[in-house]
């Protein structure tokens, strides 16, 4: 049999995890230490205590009878300005903070003289050339042309994985015949063929797209396999039983169906498609984030290579929060039925 | 025996084998033939594993026999159809759709214009008794009601023949009297036909118009027993003497 197990939820914090600790320490006997370990996460200290999560106690050892009598306790209405309180997004709040910590942190590092400028630049001095580079629109054009390359590439990308991804999860011969290349393809690393590609597809636009695409292809395909190779055979049938077409099997079950899956990859190869613009860049270029960290790497101007980095970095930051809000209205089904 | 010309669905001399992943054949359903008369109510009852769900998938067109056919007002059954509606033993909703959608699928399928959709998915919704649940998604809903929006689903296109795969399956012993009583009532309010595959012998007394009993595995139909009762039936007939008769006949015929 297993051991029964009861959640003790303490959403209220350290004072109402002590004042119900007085109520459920009769029931179940543990000592205060348990429940301060509970609010503040720390791992059970007490046998019949499985785990703590934020908040929650997983407890065992307990008869039904305990179990109802806590139960029945109705919990005490909070106060209006409690309630208030607790609407307030604390994590919003707290994350630019620290942000701003990081920001000082590396401030006072810079001006330690403990490294050169050369070495650990100031952040005033690089906030000094986002300003510069603000007022001469280079730093838009550079943002621009990387987006460009790293979004290109990430279109056409997915649009070659999902259809090969799709026929290999769906024929089997495809799969035998297929995969064995694109494994191979994708074994190759990247960044070691990056000056092949710009001298087959030249130093501009193509070459940094090819390069963006090469790098994000995998994952989208094996999203893309996956996704579609978890659709339920069982929806399958039902779908057919109800004289549905190959198309309507593709729109209705199978696209729907593997969206979480296919989110998933999109995630991973939105991040990808920045460092694939930024490494063709490297090679060679006249514009874009990459360029400018080789440029300021070739002036020995620090400030302006962790511009550029630190630009890419939002970049891909930015275009993975667009995926995750994507991602958050499209499966917003999935919060359905959970406690 | 009803005649082979009235008959709406039949199927004649079923033999099918399946080949197992060894190898080894499987014979599933040995010469097995059936017909249903337009708006009757047949069960299927018979031991685990002798080839009712095949049975099923056979006369709803998604498997082809190994040897034999099945035909649908008068022709040769190829392929799934429209008409003809399949619910199955799970109820098999989308968890992305809510039950409106669920429910709606085989229209939208068919391609029916969106104020019929409306119209009928707002009756059937009534019917079963999903008023103010169509915008829940299957997740959120009991065993019950998610059979319910299955059953709502397979009737939404007002098919000829319903082919039922143990609908109550997943069901307690309450919930299931409550939902056949319901089917019961759903079905009076259609013309259609109706084969349903049961392992309860007394609810495929309860709700047909007569049973068929199989063998076990290769199966074939051994008994073919009417039920007289007339409709509407009650719960009181449970405790009725000649439906205690039948039922023990039909569990003699099983063993
Ligand atoms: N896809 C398959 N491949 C091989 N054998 C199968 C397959 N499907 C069913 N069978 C075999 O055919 C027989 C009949 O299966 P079927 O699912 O029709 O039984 P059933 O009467 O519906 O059983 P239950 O009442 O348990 O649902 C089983 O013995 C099973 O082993
Ligand atoms: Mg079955």
């Amino acid at each position: 049999m297993p051991k029964p197990t009861v959640t003790v939820w303490m959403e209220e914090g350290v004072h109402s995890a002590i004042f119900a600790q007085q109520a459920v320490v009769g029931v179940f006997k543990l000592p205060l230490i348990t429940y301060l370990c509970c609010v503040i996460g720390l791992p059970p200290v007490h046998p019949n205590v499985h785990s703590t999560q934020k908040g929650r106690l997983l407890m065992s050892s307990i008869t039904s009878t305990q179990v109802v009598s806590l139960s029945t306790q109705a919990p005490r209405p909070l106060p209006v300005w409690r309630r208030w309180l607790r609407k307030i997004e604390w994590r919003l709040l707290l994350l630019p903070l620290i942000g701003l910590l990081l920001w000082q942190g590396w401030a006072l590092l810079a001006e330690s003289n403990y490294y050169a400028d050369f070495i650990v630049p100031h952040p005033d001095t690089v906030w000094a050339r986002l300003e510069e580079r603000w007022a001469d629109g280079s730093l838009v054009t550079h943002v621009a042309v990387t987006l460009r390359e790293a979004l290109s590439g990430l279109f056409i990308a997915s649009l070659i994985a999902t259809a090969l991804g799709y026929i290999i999860a769906r024929v089997k011969i495809f799969d035998y015949l297929l995969t064995p290349y694109l494994i191979f393809l994708q074994a190759i690393p990247v960044i070691a063929i990056s000056p092949l590609i710009i001298i087959w597809f030249g130093s501009g636009l193509a070459s940094k797209v090819v390069i963006a695409a090469m790098i994000t292809w995998f994952p989208m395909m094996i999203a893309t396999i996956v996704g579609i190779r978890n659709v339920s055979p069982n929806l399958r049938e039902m779908m057919r039983a109800n004289a549905a077409s190959r198309w309507q099997i593709f729109r209705h079950l199978e696209v729907p169906s593997a969206m979480p899956e296919l989110l998933g990859g999109l995630k991973i190869a939105v991040t990808l498609s920045v460092v694939g613009a930024a490494v063709g860049e490297f090679v060679s270029a006249r514009e874009g984030l990459g360029y400018l960290v080789m440029y300021g790497r070739g002036i020995s101007d620090t400030p302006t290579v962790v511009l550029a980095v630190l630009m890419l970095t939002v970049v891909s930051l930015v275009l993975y929060s667009l995926v995750a809000m994507l991602e958050t209205s499209l499966l917003s089904w999935r919060k359905a039925g959970k406690p | 025996m009803i005649q082979t010309q009235t008959a709406i669905l039949h199927a004649d001399h079923i033999h099918h084998t399946f080949t197992a992943a060894n190898g080894q054949p499987i014979p599933a359903l040995e010469d097995v033939s059936l017909a249903l008369a337009p708006g009757t109510f047949t069960a299927l009852i018979g031991p685990s594993g002798c080839g009712k769900s095949t049975l099923l998938r056979i006369l709803a067109g998604l498997v082809k026999p190994t040897s034999g056919q099945v035909q649908f007002g008068g022709l040769a059954l190829d392929r799934p159809q429209r008409r003809i509606s399949l619910i199955f033993q799970k109820d098999n909703l989308m968890p992305w759709r809510t039950v409106y959608e669920n429910i709606e699928l085989p229209l939208q399928l068919a391609g029916v214009a969106k104020t019929e959709k409306e119209q009928r998915v707002a009756h059937l919704l009534s019917i079963t008794d999903l008023l103010g649940f169509e915008n829940h998604y299957p997740a959120e809903l009991s065993g019950g009601m998610a059979q319910r929006v299955a059953i709502a689903r397979g009737l939404i296109n007002e098919p000829d023949v319903l082919l039922m795969d143990e609908p109550f399956g997943a069901l307690d012993a309450l919930t299931r009297e409550q939902m056949g009583q319901e089917l019961l009532r759903i079905w009076a309010t259609t013309q259609a036909t109706v084969l349903m595959v049961t392992h309860s012998i007394s609810e495929a007394v309860f709700l047909a118009d007569r049973v068929l009993v199989m063998s076990p595995r290769p199966g074939h139909i051994i008994r073919e027993v009417p039920i007289p009762f007339t409709r509407p039936r009650g719960i009181e007939l449970l405790t009725d003497t000649t439906f205690t008769q039948l039922a023990a006949q039909i569990r003699a015929a099983i063993h």
